[in-house]
């Protein structure tokens, strides 16, 4: 593919003062299997290119799903167009420097691909995975779902840009809903999504953690009420990532400081003088982008602008450093950033996106912060989520808790539930666990931009202790 | 003949041709997407992106007995290309289908007829769209997104059925911010570009921003009587939507509207919704190409009439099919309007919330039928039927079975339509007519 882009790029690299084209594949499964059967098996492959001309410093996007030569020259013909009358409007007067002549590749490590797989097979093991959800005659409806991404992006430039990338992702999902006298709860094992192989699924392990889900499920029937009060929060990954994602991810995001995103998801509370200078967490805080830990969901090499992606501290003793923001927006703000300008597809311009965002591990270990709680409570697996635009106000309601009471677990909880506002929460984090609590989730849907995109994202997080957290129960 | 009808009559005769390399026994639905969309993305009143996209996405839906795949692949409209693309798709499902499990509730492939409706429109150039949609706005500060463009879904089957519906529109979806950072929502949406209805409307939007520049009032925590307004009431309709209304959530214990069910509760007589085709915004026909009522009644009158049922759950739960989408959402929902004319919603509220818009709503518990979300934009402080001030937002905590109950008091005699301007993946079409309503005791939680 790269050599029929370089020949494309070749006779139409007269349409701009910089021209470029991204070509990608996408080719995915989704397999669901409900209550012992079949429900939903779905394939896609589908490919494109999208033409970038920038003119007078602006950059005009095109996308056609025709590689012909005479669509390609077409797309660069209106992205030209576009871009020049957009030069009259621009919000910024943009320089080739913004798109750097990086040549490099990047490959998913893969034990088992998904193309190789026996489809047929894997259909039999997540109706199997359903069956054993199934843990007892209170179970009213049992899901398992196996899905997956092969992506092969070529991106080449006429300033020399040279970048194939080939990522595969993967997601697996188990989920039970338990219904008795007028009660039901639904439990998951949170919906796991990776940057790996097949291998993530491993048939037995599988089928003991479907035992488990179903299990769970019955128990919440039972469990009181999560308590209402001010009180401490232990937090699992499964749903400490997600409080990453909307209450530090989205808000560093440099664009939406920028106020490119008002619009839709929203402005920032942060301010571009609160790189530097803001104590956004505790001391305990540290908050990295990360696009090389090896099989969470957004590892790359190269971001969709070319530029090369490297580890880097946002967050760092809890103080704000750096912000998610590529090239363009550290352009036109000034303020440091990280290779994150992405694109969800072929038929969307990037912009500057998560990908890998984590919270380094700490040195508490799981039982000395359950010892330290007079009062708390252990929350597992998100179930509900709500913030407001600028990433201030936020709830979030979980699938399954523990009651914490004088440094021992006490007793199973139902409807747990906590809200707060971001900073004085991060600042509250009295304790981050160790390595061994440590843990790689992430997330096939984040939404965001006009045109609206879906991304897909990777974090990875310790169990974390919170004080002083409003806490509060179901009805 | 017209470029549209020449799509048309390319995507039936590309149906055809590989309908020819079916089987015995093997059925095969098509359905079909098509756009030709420009997007121009701006900040500050200038542009930030502009963004022009041809594409075409191509669902087969293979059937052989009762072993159903779906196939997406890209669709260029090179027959060949195309042809050869969604061959080797439906090769992959011939070869998988014999070792899959059977999905005895796999729907049958029948011929449901033949529809073709094309609406066109007059829309500005796409070059120059920019000057005209930041020009009456270009001395203030402006965030949005204007769309333009037609998009088509079509379906054709292996029996014979053949839909076509294209439809061409533009749209200016946007914000304007004052100095202290205060913001208004506006939106202009049309088949007919006329520059003084969109001077008109930038106008309006300004009145409301003048009103947002006095000083904030930071309202406590606590119960108030809310106005909320047709947006308002389309960002709860919209998370309704959401498992909210479908037969197969209901049966597998995750609808909001189980316990009316099982507990026989009613919500307010004032409040009725129904799916309501005859808005015009989106064609009745669904993936498998089954033509939906032209209405259908869900809530009438506070009292639960109806699920959304897809022909597969029909088959499962022995429910007769409504014929409604796979994921039994509603496509194009209408709440009634009631009697509180426009002139008398200050009067209304007396003391309490004039609440433009809402942001991100999630159920909370969605057995109770419990709703979060936040204020957003052009929200007011009101004191005897007079507006004070705009007000800090709030996160709001509340159960349908209370707002859309006991707690609502009128419904105002307008409603307003809400274009679907959702573009993840591809652009979508429809939208949603919704009334202003009061609300007495709405609860704020932070
Ligand atoms: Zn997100």
């Amino acid at each position: 593919m790269k050599q029929e882009l370089l020949k494309a790029l070749s006779t139409i690299k007269g349409e701009g003062d910089w021209v470029a084209l991204r070509h990608v594949r996408e080719k995915g499964h989704y397999f669901m299997a409900r209550d012992a059967r079949l429900d939903n098996t779905t394939m896609w492959n589908d490919a494109g290119v999208m033409v970038e001309v920038m003119i007078n410093g602006q950059i005009g996007y095109a996308a056609t799903p025709d590689l012909s030569t005479t669509s390609l020259h077409a797309a660069a013909k209106r992205a030209r167009e576009q871009a020049f009358a957009a030069s009259k409007r621009g919000v910024f007067t943009f320089d080739q420097s913004v798109r750097p002549p990086n040549k490099g590749s990047y490959r998913t490590p893969v034990e088992k691909p998904f193309a190789d797989a026996d489809l047929a097979k894997l259909t039999e093991v997540l109706i199997k995975g359903t069956e054993k959800l199934k843990s007892n005659s209170s179970i009213i409806s049992t899901n398992a779902m196996a899905m997956n991404y092969d992506i092969d992006m070529v991106y080449v430039s006429s300033n020399g840009a040279e970048i194939e990338q080939s990522l595969s992702q993967i997601c697996l999902e188990s989920l039970a809903t338990a219904s008795k006298d007028g009660e039901t709860q639904t439990r998951s094992n949170g919906f796991i999504s990776k940057q790996m192989g097949l291998e993530l699924l491993n048939e037995n392990e599988f089928y003991t953690d479907c035992t488990r889900v179903g299990e769970e499920a019955y128990e919440l029937l039972s469990a009181e009420n999560c308590p209402s009060g001010t009180m401490d929060l232990l937090m699992a990954p499964n749903q400490l990532y997600l409080q990453i994602h909307e209450s530090i991810g989205h808000p560093l995001e440099l664009d939406r400081i920028l106020g490119d995103e008002r619009n839709y998801a929203g402005w920032s509370f942060i301010n571009p003088e609160d790189f530097g200078t803001l104590q956004y967490g505790s001391k305990l805080l540290n908050v990295t982008f990360d696009p090389t830990l090896k099989s969470e969901m957004a590892c790359y090499n190269f971001d969709d602008g070319g530029a090369k992606a490297e580890k880097e501290f946002l967050i760092k003793d809890g103080l704000l450093v750096r912000g998610l923001g590529a090239l363009e927006s550290q352009k036109r703000s000034d303020i440091p950033g990280v290779s994150n300008f992405r694109a969800s597809h072929w038929n969307r311009p990037p912009t500057d996106r998560m990908a890998n965002l984590n919270i380094e591990a700490g040195t508490s270990s799981l039982e000395e912060m359950i010892s330290g709680v007079e009062k708390g409570v252990f929350m597992n697996t998100n179930r509900s989520w709500s913030i407001d635009d600028y990433r201030n106000k936020f709830q979030f309601g979980c699938e399954y808790a523990q009651m914490i009471e004088n440094g021992k677990i006490t007793k199973t909880l139902k409807n747990p539930n906590y809200r707060g506002v971001t900073t004085p929460f991060w600042n509250n984090l009295k304790m981050v666990g160790d390595k061994s609590t440590f843990e790689i989730w992430g997330s096939p849907y984040c939404g965001k931009a006009e045109p609206n995109q879906v991304i897909r994202v990777g974090h990875a997080c310790p169990t974390c202790l919170f004080e002083n957290i409003e806490i509060f129960g179901g009805q | 003949m017209t470029t549209m009808k020449k799509h048309e009559e390319n995507f039936y005769k590309f149906s055809d041709d590989l309908y020819s390399s079916l089987s015995e026994g093997e059925d095969l639905t098509l359905s079909l997407h098509l756009e030709d969309t420009f997007f121009a993305r701006f900040n500050q009143a200038k542009v930030r992106q502009t963004t022009s996209v041809v594409e075409g996405e191509l669902g087969l839906s293979f059937v052989r007995g009762k072993k159903k795949i779906e196939y997406n692949v890209g669709y260029t409209g090179d027959r060949e290309v195309d042809l050869a693309a969604a061959t080797v798709a439906l090769k992959e499902c011939q070869a998988l289908a014999p070792n899959l499990m059977d999905d005895p509730f796999c729907p049958d492939t029948i011929n449901n007829g033949t529809s073709s409706e094309n609406h066109t429109a007059t829309l500005p150039s796409h070059e120059s769209s920019m000057e005209k949609v930041l020009t009456p706005a270009s001395s203030y500060d402006l965030a949005g997104i204007y769309t333009s463009g037609w998009v088509v879904r079509a379906n054709t089957n292996s029996k014979g059925q053949k839909h076509w519906f294209s439809t061409e529109s533009c749209s200016m979806d946007y914000s304007l911010y004052t100095a202290k950072q205060r913001a208004v929502k506006g939106m202009y949406a049309t088949t007919n570009w006329s520059d003084e209805e969109y001077q008109q409307n930038i106008s309006g939007q300004l009145a409301q921003l003048e009103l947002m520049d006095r000083e904030k009032k930071i309202v406590p925590r606590g119960k108030y009587r809310v106005y909320l307004s047709p947006g308002a009431v389309s960002e709860i309709v919209g998370i309704i939507n959401w498992q909210g209304l479908s037969y197969s959530c209901f049966k597998q214990g995750r609808s909001a509207f189980k316990k009316m069910s099982d507990e026989n509760l009613k919500l307010s007589e004032k409040f009725s919704l129904s799916e309501d085709f005859s808005l015009g915004m989106t064609a009745r026909f669904n993936n498998l190409g089954e033509q939906a009522p032209e209405r259908l009644a869900l809530i009438d009158q506070g009292v639960l009439e109806n699920y959304l049922v897809s022909s597969k759950a029909s088959k499962e739960y022995g429910v007769e099919s409504n014929f409604a989408n796979q994921q039994e959402s509603m496509r194009s929902p209408n709440m009634s309007t009631g009697d509180l004319k426009r002139e008398d919603i200050l009067k209304e509220i007396g003391t309490g919330l004039y609440l433009s818009n809402l942001h991100y709503l999630n159920w909370s518990d969605i057995r109770h039928g419990r709703i979060t979300g936040m204020t957003r934009f052009a929200c007011f402080w009101v004191e005897d039927g007079e507006i004070i001030s705009p007000i800090q937002d709030m996160r709001f905590d509340e159960n349908m079975y209370h707002f859309f109950g006991d707690g609502l008091k009128r419904v105002t005699d307008f409603s307003e339509i809400a274009p679907n301007t959702s573009t993840y993946g591809h652009r979508s079409i429809g939208g949603m007519k919704t009334p202003g309503v009061i609300v007495d005791d709405f609860s704020f939680t932070l």
